[in-house]
């Protein structure tokens, strides 16, 4: 089993929603947040946080840097050390925030080297820095006249600055040119070779499955499953599928023992798409032997998308559209509560 | 390097950054106009207060020219370091600065620090002009 480097026990969070009443001006109740989170990382693993929007992932990511104090529970570091304050915390912990709009006449150096002056990084420190975010040849730039990828990249710079155990991702790859985001996940991948631990919540989730060993799903402030991809599918039982393409006309799946309801078919302009609900890694020779043809043959795991949908027991287009509304109203059932 | 000299760095740099923020260049005529523009006005010969009362001695008219720093640079401050903060929350920044392992209290003691010094520094000199300005006009 691989080394926990930090550890959340029933971490919860629950923001401050404004609610005045006529002789209570100042009312606030508890909101949404994240409650009774569990999560342990592994160290040199990316764990991939989804969910849809208001799910929670910025404050756990929030909670998991110390910028939010936690409510109830603990923080360990390693499995069982326990973390007292949350200085301690951001000791360890780099932090990338989403979308920083970074501004004004000062220089990229002079920013790295301002916010560096908390972590005592020397100007060596920011130089091989500002090297490693490939930004040297801007280190004399004004930060107003950085481009959206350049700004993503400076505040990876930042969330560096410490060489921090373990670092907190949200929207990294936002804004970043498709060469700039490969370059990016492979700098993610050297990290992780030097033993740093990585979260990274991200909207892109198809393009999260190369990157990341664990994931975490989350809606509604909840943890729903946690694991290596495999696990997470296993655990919600969710199969491999089998994607049939060809021409002419499609074969009757019954007679190779396939249930109907299990065969998702298009037939179009004289090319068939069949999806399987399970993998059939024997079909294929069946198939061929009887003569039918097929142009393209894939067993495909379970999306993210699919395993998200799975956990929260919703169709797509309820976990999809539902959020707006799961951002702004607490649940009802936290701590026998009703807000 | 202790916290103290921590404090005093980040001070430093926050003092520079805010003192050649685009917010200063707006203040800047303010100031001028509160500060030597209202010893100017009160050193005078010939001006005559509310109440019919004349500033006789130097003294007295930077006394009264010391209210330009009570409007002026008070404005000016509220102004610098309210911008500074809530714009670097509307950025992002603000995040960035809570995520990293110094307390808040120092980074709190820090900004203000910066800020005042921010503010100090015009207000300083430009009291010195309204010294020589009265001393213009009056000797």
């Amino acid at each position: 089993m691989e080394e926990v480097v930090l550890r959340l026990e029933g971490a919860t969070y629950r923001h401050s929603v404004y609610a005045p009443l006529p002789l209570k001006p100042w009312r606030s109740i508890k909101g949404p947040g994240i409650f009774e989170a569990n999560i342990s990382l592994q160290k040199g693993t990316i764990l991939g946080l989804v969910g849809p929007n208001g799910a929670g992932k910025t404050t756990l990511l929030r909670v998991m840097a110390g910028i939010l104090p936690l409510q109830t529970g603990c923080v360990y570091s390693g499995s069982d050390d326990l973390m007292r304050t949350e200085q301690q915390l951001r000791q360890m912990v780099g932090h990338m925030p989403e979308q920083v709009r970074w501004q004004g006449r000062k220089t990229v150096r002079q920013a790295l080297l301002e916010l560096g002056e908390m972590r005592h990084a020397s100007e060596k420190r920011i130089d091989k820095l500002l090297t490693l975010v490939g930004l040297t040849t801007r280190k004399d730039s004004a930060l107003s006249e950085l481009s959206q990828g350049m700004r993503q990249r400076l505040t990876l710079g930042v969330a560096l600055l410490g060489s921090p155990k373990i670092l907190l991702l949200d929207e990294p790859l936002n804004g970043l040119d498709p060469v700039g985001a490969a370059a990016f996940v492979a700098l993610l991948k050297s990290l992780t070779e030097k033993g740093v631990s990585i979260v990274l919540s991200s909207h892109q989730v198809e393009g999260l499955i190369g990157i990341i060993d664990r994931l975490a799903l989350m809606h509604r402030g909840h943890i729903l499953a946690e694991g290596t991809l495999e696990g997470v599918a296993k655990s919600l039982k969710l199969d491999s599928k089998t994607e049939i393409k060809g021409t002419g006309s499609p074969p009757r799946f019954k007679k190779y023992g396939i249930n109907p309801s299990q065969v998702h078919l298009e037939e179009k302009n004289g090319y068939w798409n069949a999806l399987l609900e399970q993998a059939q890694p024997h079909l294929l020779t069946k198939l061929v032997n009887d003569g039918v043809e097929i142009t393209e043959w894939s067993i495909r795991q379970p999306n993210v998308v699919e395993m998200l949908c799975a956990a929260t027991g919703q169709s797509l287009e309820d976990v999809g559209l539902e959020v707006a509304s799961s951002a702004y109203v607490p649940l009802r059932t936290f701590g026998g509560e009703e807000e | 390097m202790n916290d103290f000299k921590r404090i005093v760095k980040l001070a430093k740099r926050l003092t520079f950054e805010r003192m050649f923020s685009t917010r200063m260049y707006i203040m800047l005529p303010v100031l001028l106009l509160f500060i030597p523009g209202m010893a100017w006005g009160f050193s005078d010969p010939n001006i005559v207060l509310p109440g019919g009362h004349q500033p006789e001695s130097a003294m007295e008219v930077l006394f009264y020219a010391s209210l330009g720093v009570v409007f002026g640079a008070t404005m000016c401050a509220v102004l610098l370091s309210y911008d500074g903060v809530s714009r670097e929350r509307a950025s992002g920044v603000l995040e960035l600065r809570l995520s990293q392992p110094m307390s808040r209290a120092h980074q709190s003691i820090a900004m203000i620090l910066g800020s005042w010094k921010a503010i100090l520094i015009p207000t300083w000199i430009l009291l010195l002009v309204s010294v020589l300005v009265v001393r213009y006009r009056m000797v």
